[in-house]
């Protein structure tokens, strides 16, 4: 009995943990500050972003990538969640949510669209870290093209 | 002594979940084949999220165990379609686990166009007592930024 209790605790603040992880960056996110969003990843982090490229293999490519999406991106960054579900347990966690993603243009135009994120966290020296990542928008079957306009 | 041993039994334990993982993701290579939409489907845990190559944004639950439309996108194929797995990557801890690959959609629709694909799957999974259960998928392409916002079918690993 207290060993499921302890487990359940264990579980509870791995959650916790990782809450503040994707907080964290989601603040560096929106600050634009490239050197603090590629801390939360591990060295050899495998990502699957949503442009450009079928997968990104450790974190200075990735980190490469990032720079770009943000040069993208004008004005006021927009970036908010939805739909967020975190499991953790031990020192392996997943999660996945809904991602606002965007800019603003210079007449002040919110530029915006919705895209679905999965990650995969592993604590490593005691310090929770982004193994893995997935960003995408669905795409039309008959047109070919990514879908931009889709809300939750 | 002891530590060592208790190492190895956390790395058997950690490979067995990973070979009982390879093979419910395997699973899909039969099905595919096979066009055995019960198969395709065995893997899900009746609540599962799942983002999707085509809209929505999401697909929960019913949405995703919906063996009438598996079945019916099965008949838009001409013959087998092949599934590939490349660079299967797990972690696996407890109950839970994560995996992501790169896999490979061939064959040809019955209209004759020839399918080559490659896409990016991101799979999250629980354990209820013995069985491993889907909980989470994500299937995808990234898109081009040449202004077409075309899907990206024709990438290669």
């Amino acid at each position: 009995m207290s060993t499921v209790t302890a487990k359940k605790t264990t579980n509870a603040s791995s959650e916790t943990q990782i809450r503040e992880l994707l907080d964290g960056w989601l603040q560096a996110v929106r600050t634009r500050d490239t050197k603090r969003i590629m801390s939360f990843y591990a060295p050899d982090v495998v990502a699957y972003d949503a442009i450009v490229a079928l997968q990104f293999k450790g974190v200075e490519a990735y980190g490469k990538h990032w720079e770009m999406c943000l040069s993208m991106c004008t004005g006021p960054m927009i970036f908010e969640i939805r739909e967020l579900n975190i499991v953790a347990d031990g020192d392996v966690a997943f999660a996945h949510w809904l991602n606002r993603c965007g800019g603003t243009d210079e007449n002040g135009v919110e530029k915006s669209s919705w895209m679905r994120v999965s990650a995969g966290y592993r604590r490593i020296n005691g310090s929770w870290r982004i193994v893995h990542e997935h960003f995408s928008a669905p795409f039309d079957m008959e047109s070919g093209k990514a879908l931009f306009g889709l809300e939750p | 002594l002891k530590k060592e041993r208790d190492d190895e039994m956390t790395q058997g334990s950690e490979t067995k979940d990973k070979a009982e993982i390879r093979a419910l993701l395997e699973e899909r290579i039969v099905a595919l084949r096979d066009k055995d939409a019960d198969l395709a489907l065995s893997g899900y845990a009746a609540d599962v999220v799942s983002f999707d190559l085509a809209p929505p944004l999401r697909h929960v639950g019913a949405q995703v165990l919906d063996k009438a439309a598996i079945e019916s996108w099965f008949s838009t194929w001409r013959g087998p379609i092949g599934w590939e797995i490349r660079d299967l990557d797990i972690a696996a801890e407890g109950g839970l686990a994560f995996a992501h690959a790169l896999n490979r959609m061939t064959g040809t629709k019955t209209d004759g166009e020839k399918i080559d694909l490659w896409v990016r799957s991101t799979a999250c999974l629980r354990r209820t007592g013995r069985k491993w259960a889907i909980v989470h998928e994500h299937t995808s392409v990234p898109f081009y930024m040449d202004g077409s916002y075309r899907a990206a079918v024709d990438l290669k690993p």
